[in-house]
């Protein structure tokens, strides 16, 4: 695989990287074939579009190259990717919803919920959002109830349970005590079974 | 241990991260409670939802779109360096050639400012009487239209001579009558007020190049009777600007006199020009008849004649005309002033002279002509 070959042959990411910090654009054309796939796959279960994923990688990537230099190599290359990365998503997450309500609700009418409260954000566990959703494949209910978790618990389960990285890289990624780390990751679970339980019945 | 506290730490329990205590306690209550060991089972089905979630293929693209922005904004910086840090034989060239263009362009507007310069001489060629001639006369003519001298040339304001440029000389006729107008209103007005000057003067130089119209030329005048407000107008704004600075030429008494006698003459310019003026300005004899005038009475005519124009041409003259009459010779000649007092030692001793006392008035103002007539007397 040619791919492949050409990565194999660009040695591991810290030397690629001092070579980037000399201008070699080159180098960093390795780093980003080597990373794209899992950098693509955590943005696209972040945002759960595929075509503001790819956006997001490019962002992403565009930000570490200027950023190369301040690189200093206390943790891995692929960690300070990815933390970038999930800024990246987490900004755009905010764009989007804002978006969202700006689109869907107005200050003046708010939709009020049954007990009373302005709906902000309205969660797709609805009953009309679930008949919606049974039509679908069971992968894409799953992304649903990912997308559905607030943000915070989205990134924990994303890069736990989906992308397989320890504690502590997780920690090292949103700089977070990895307590906090694993308290976020339980949450995120109790709400997604309980989400999905909506969708699916019978889990 | 409660429900609640149980499936608090059922994802813990999961992990394997819970303690062996904590283990066993969860256990114990799992074995009983239907409820939590549903919730257990819920749990880790949703995990594994998770977990089997496939990986997604990015597009094929990405990597390339990627790069593509990378690259440009690489070459973006090194654009940037590039400028910045040009070798040295690209930067020299290039300054060398900035220094000359700011040097040509430099002496280019120091060229454009030099008539105003002039203007410093003006005066003593104002006072003159032969203004008339000297007009003609094309090389001459920048200096003689400027305005009168100001002794800080370097405060004189340039638009006079843009006034005179943007008015066309179709115009001048009309223009003339504006002047002539303009200097029979002022004196009155202005026995004291020095600074509309400028504005008679430039008026007066309008109309000193106006040619004489010739007796079909109305009806072209009347065809553009709009032409002249503008450009009296014009000369006005002139005045105007000359105006704003009136301490500058009251500040000279000296002149002021000056242009008393200058006013003086232009007056009698004037009525010399009211008179049959086509002829003046045809007859040059009579014209450059207004130099140093000198009667010379002598018993030989003819002898002294030639004497006369050794003399001239011995001292560097020229003669321009030489007229004889019966009982009179009238030599017309242009000498340098320099050489005027030699002259007049040498006529001297041929006979009476008369006129003479001109003479230093004449050498001061750098008149060249010497009209000399010579008759029979002694």
């Amino acid at each position: 695989m040619k791919e492949g070959q050409s990565i194999a042959t660009g040695g591991d990411d810290q030397e690629l990287v001092s070579l980037c910090k000399k201008g070699d654009v080159d180098a960093f054309e390795v780093l980003v074939r080597r990373h794209q796939k899992r950098m693509f796959n955590i943005a696209y279960r972040m945002l759960g579009d595929y075509e503001e994923a790819a956006n997001i990688v490019q962002d992403a990537f565009l930000s570490a190259y200027r950023g190369i230099k301040g690189f200093k190599g206390k943790a891995q290359f692929s960690t300070w990717l990815y933390s970038i990365l999930i800024n990246h998503s987490k900004n755009r997450l905010k764009q989007l919803q804002t978006q969202r309500l700006h689109e869907a609700f107005s200050l003046d009418n708010p939709i009020l919920s049954d007990d009373g409260q302005i709906k902000g954000n309205p969660p797709s566990n609805e009953p009309s959002a679930l008949e919606h959703l049974e039509k679908r494949d069971i992968q894409e209910k799953v992304q649903r109830c990912i997308s559905a978790l607030d943000s915070a618990s989205r990134e924990v389960l994303i890069l736990r349970d989906i992308q397989g990285f320890s504690y502590q890289e997780i920690s090292d990624m949103l700089r977070l005590p990895e307590g906090t780390v694993k308290s976020r990751l339980f949450r995120a679970r109790e709400s997604l079974k309980d989400c999905l339980k909506k969708f699916i019945g019978d889990l | 241990m409660e429900c609640g506290e149980v499936q608090k730490r059922l994802s813990a329990y999961i992990e394997g991260s819970t303690s062996p205590a904590e283990e066993v306690l969860i256990e114990e209550h799992l074995k009983p409670c239907q409820k939590c060991r549903q919730s257990l089972a819920d749990l880790k089905r949703a995990i594994e939802h998770v977990q089997g979630l496939p990986e997604v293929e990015p597009p094929a693209w990405l990597a390339q779109r990627v790069m593509a922005s990378v690259r440009s904004e690489a070459e973006a910086r090194k654009g940037i360096l590039r400028v910045l840090f040009y070798p040295i034989r690209i930067k020299l060239p290039l300054e060398a050639a900035a220094v000359i263009a700011i040097a040509v362009s430099t002496i280019y507007i120091f060229k454009t400012m030099q008539p105003t310069m002039y203007l410093s001489k003006e005066p003593l060629e104002r006072t003159r009487p032969p203004a008339i001639s000297e007009v003609a006369k094309p090389p001459v003519l920048p200096e003689s239209k400027a305005p009168p001298a100001i002794p800080k040339p370097t405060r004189m304001p340039a638009p006079a001579p843009k006034a005179e440029r943007q008015m066309p000389t179709a115009e001048l006729g009309p223009a003339r009558e504006a002047y002539d107008e303009t200097l029979t209103a002022r004196p009155q007005i202005e026995e004291k007020a020095a600074p509309p000057r400028a504005e008679l003067k430039v008026s007066k130089v309008e109309a000193e190049r106006a040619p004489v119209p010739p007796a079909t030329a109305p009806h072209d005048e009347m065809a553009k009777p709009k032409a002249v407000p503008p450009s009296t107008e014009s000369l006005a704004g002139v005045g105007a600007r000359e105006e704003s600075r009136p301490q500058a030429l009251s500040a000279l008494p000296g002149e002021e006199e000056a242009y008393e006698a200058w006013m003086k003459d232009e007056s009698a310019c004037k009525v010399l020009s009211a008179a049959p003026r086509a002829k003046a300005l045809t007859d040059k004899a009579e014209r450059k008849g207004a130099g140093l005038h000198l009667t010379l009475a002598v018993n030989d005519i003819g002898a002294a004649t030639r004497e006369v124009e050794k003399a001239i041409l011995g001292l560097g003259g020229k003669i321009l005309q030489e007229q004889r009459q019966e009982d009179k010779t009238t030599v017309l000649a242009e000498l340098s002033p320099d050489q005027l007092q030699t002259l007049l030692k040498r006529l001297k001793p041929l006979g009476a002279l008369q006129g003479e006392e001109a003479e230093a008035e004449t050498r001061e103002e750098g008149i060249r002509i010497v009209r000399l007539d010579i008759s029979r007397g002694q």
